[in-house]
């Protein structure tokens, strides 16, 4: 889920940028140190928003730099257990399907896709149902729920979301649809 | 009119001009026009100009 | 209303004033110059107010004029008040001021009153400065040229007090008793400027006891200790021979005294053992038949005022200040912890300052007083002289780091151990060791971005 947060933290104004207005360039730094990176509690910082106040700078023996303590609102990515999400196949794989849902991708594992046996097609890069015969590919929708999270701070694209859909209401977008047909011709 | 200035110790003089000649040294830009190209100097410089943007927090 | 003022008139406000209690000298001066023709509040007014507000009054009237002409007493006062010094050194002005008033102009007055302020501002300590290092360097350098070991005559006499270095360190160390305790004793009235009545004083707090008045003898013959007093010994210490006796008779009980015809005394021992006689010679000897315990010596001298005093080898200033004609209030000993003792703490602060400050410039060093003043001050600040070392100031400090940097490193870690202590790192001593910037000098400073 996408929030906005209002945060506070220290950045570092490297003195060839200290004649500059501090608005702007405290927003690049904060833009620099944070955008990309994971918190385990707060989430996937996405974009900084505002820079709502600058405190007095600071300066350290040594360092020619300036350090100021900022509030600033802040977009953040943050995956919560139980919600529901919706992304695109991005890679099939022999134990299931990559889901993009935002910055980061959810792992699809093949026992979490239906109810049904599900077997690997490798030529054509597809997951295929056995009775129904139904297909998952890239490239297609679908809705799905997170059940695992494993963030990591040092390296977030290596922090993995488990999905599932065996549960009525998720799966492939277009065998929803089929499904809600169903229901309405059972009346 | 003449600008009512604080008045500093030696040592927060010092620490000043010191941390505005890094910086100096390090690219921040000169706030002054001068000749001298030492960073320790245009630093002095800029303290008798008063013009240095840096301040000294004291315990109240 | 405004009248003239006769020079009655201005003789009563000078009378009024010395009854107020100002100097004459002054007083006169202030007729002089301060009382006006033109005076334009009433006589009775002037005469009945404060003499403070009445000197306000005319210092009023001094301000309204220009930047030229003579000094008045009310110029001096005006601006000497009115400049940041402090009051001592504002109350030393006026009397330096005072003096040379007539050779002074109203500019010059200006301007030595700016040099004054500017030197007085010099003179001060910045804050963050390290005054305890620049304390120990300013006495451990003068402290070098010292002599090493130094038993001087304390300029009178043959009193002999320890001086020099070993001095000081005695002082540092805050011992209990010095190597020579010595008193000076200034002497109140008629004491003062009588050589003879100070001369008595010395027989009155000189310790004298039966040896040094007489021939103690023991005989193994009748197992007696015979006492021969010399007539004249008794003579110069004003000491009568029923005195002696009732001294020895209060030894204890079963001693028998007895004078005999010759002027003898004889002291009997009740056991007759060989021994007993011996211990009773030694107890009979060494009884105080006058003086102070502890008083060795004294004499008199004549001080820088002409007054006499008394010196003294050994030190009891409790007794001493008891002694009639004595002034207790100029009196002093150099057992600081003596002073501590029956003074108080404040006392023993200025006397560590006094001892110390007087040795060095013995020894013809000048340190700046303030140094010494950091010292007293530093082992005093407790309310009880604590020396500088390991069981004092350096002992006592909160960081383990820091003890262990000064003195049995190993000890101090171990209980620092022991104890589950923590080192908050507040201190100078301790950031060095762990080699962050400390809080002293622009290490101290915070600095902020406008």
């Amino acid at each position: 889920m996408y929030i906005e947060i209002r945060a506070v933290d220290v950045v570092r104004v490297p003195p060839k940028r200290l004649g500059d207005d501090l608005q702007v360039v405290v927003k690049e730094m904060l833009q620099d140190k944070l955008e990309g990176r994971m918190d385990k509690k707060i989430g996937m910082f996405i974009a900084i928003l505002d820079v709502v106040d600058i405190k007095e700078g600071r300066l350290m023996i040594g360092d020619p730099g300036v350090y100021y303590e900022t509030v600033f609102d802040v977009l953040v990515f943050r995956p919560k257990m139980q919600e529901i999400v919706e992304g695109e196949v991005v890679e099939i794989v022999e134990f299931g399907a990559f889901v993009e849902i935002g910055p980061l991708d959810g792992l699809l594992h093949i026992s979490q896709i239906t109810d049904e046996y599900i077997s690997y097609d490798e030529k054509g890069a597809k997951l295929v149902t056995k009775d129904t015969n139904r297909t998952l590919g890239v490239g297609d929708k679908l809705r799905a729920r997170i059940v695992a999270i494993s963030l990591n701070e040092m390296d977030p694209g290596d922090s993995k979301i488990g999905l599932t859909m065996r549960q009525p209401g998720l799966g492939k977008l277009e065998w929803i649809e089929e499904e809600r047909e169903k229901e309405k011709e059972k009346g | 009119m003449e600008e009512k200035r604080e008045k500093y110790t030696k040592y927060e003089k010092a620490r000043i001009i010191g941390a505005r000649a890094l910086q100096i040294a390090a690219g921040a830009p000169v706030l002054i026009k001068t000749d001298e190209i030492d960073p320790i100097e245009i630093a002095i410089e800029e303290f008798e100009k008063g013009v240095i943007p840096i301040t000294v927090k004291r315990d109240k | 209303m405004q009248r003239a003022l006769t020079a009655e008139d201005k003789e009563e406000v000078v009378k009024e004033l010395i009854r107020a209690g100002i100097e004459e000298e002054i007083a006169e001066q202030i007729k002089g110059e301060f009382i006006p023709a033109e005076l334009t509040i009433e006589l009775d007014e002037l005469l009945e107010m404060q003499i403070e507000e009445a000197y306000a009054r005319d210092i009023l009237m001094v301000q309204g004029r220009r930047e030229e002409g003579e000094v008045k007493l009310g110029d001096i006062e005006l601006k000497v008040n009115k400049s940041k010094l402090p009051e001592l050194i504002k109350g030393e002005l006026r009397k330096k001021l005072r003096a040379v008033r007539d050779k002074l102009s109203r500019r010059k007055l200006d301007e030595i009153l700016k040099k004054v302020e500017e030197k007085y501002e010099k003179a001060k300590v910045e804050p963050r400065e390290a005054v305890g290092i620049v304390a120990a360097q300013s006495i451990g350098e003068p402290g070098t040229q010292m002599t090493l070991r130094t038993f001087h005559y304390a300029g009178v006499g043959a009193i002999y007090i320890t001086l020099g270095l070993p001095r000081i360190i005695e002082i540092v160390d805050a011992r209990k008793k010095p190597s020579t305790p010595a008193m000076k004793i200034k002497l109140a009235g008629e004491y003062a400027s009588d050589r003879n009545k100070a001369e008595e004083l010395t027989m009155e707090i000189e310790e004298t006891y039966i040896r040094d008045i007489g021939k103690v003898e023991a005989s193994t013959e009748d197992m007696s200790v015979w006492v021969s007093l010399k007539e004249r010994e008794l003579k110069r210490r004003h000491i009568g021979r029923e005195e002696v006796e009732e001294k020895l008779k209060g030894l204890g009980a079963g001693v028998l005294v007895e004078a005999t015809e010759d002027g003898k005394l004889r002291i009997q021992v009740q056991n007759k053992f060989y021994h007993e006689l011996l211990r009773l010679e030694e107890k009979v000897s060494s009884t105080l038949v006058k003086g102070i315990e502890g008083i060795k010596r004294a004499i008199v001298r004549r001080d820088v005022d002409g007054e006499y005093m008394l010196y003294t080898e050994g030190s009891a200033l409790k007794k001493v200040m008891r002694i009639e004609g004595i002034d207790f209030s100029r009196t002093t000993t150099n057992n600081i912890a003596e002073i501590a003792d029956v003074l108080g703490i404040e006392a023993a602060r200025n006397a560590i300052i006094e001892e110390m400050m007087g040795t060095l410039e013995e020894q013809g060093l000048d340190v700046d007083p303030r140094h010494v003043m950091l010292i007293a001050d530093a082992m005093t600040m407790d309310g009880e002289v604590k020396q500088i070392g390991r069981h004092g100031l350096a002992g006592g400090k909160a960081s383990v780091l820091s003890r262990a940097a000064f003195e049995v490193t190993v000890d101090n870690l171990l209980e620092a151990a022991t104890h589950g202590e923590t080192d908050e790192l507040k201190g100078v001593t301790e950031n060095v060791i762990v080699g962050q910037p400390i809080k002293l000098g622009t290490g101290a400073i915070e600095l902020v971005a406008r």
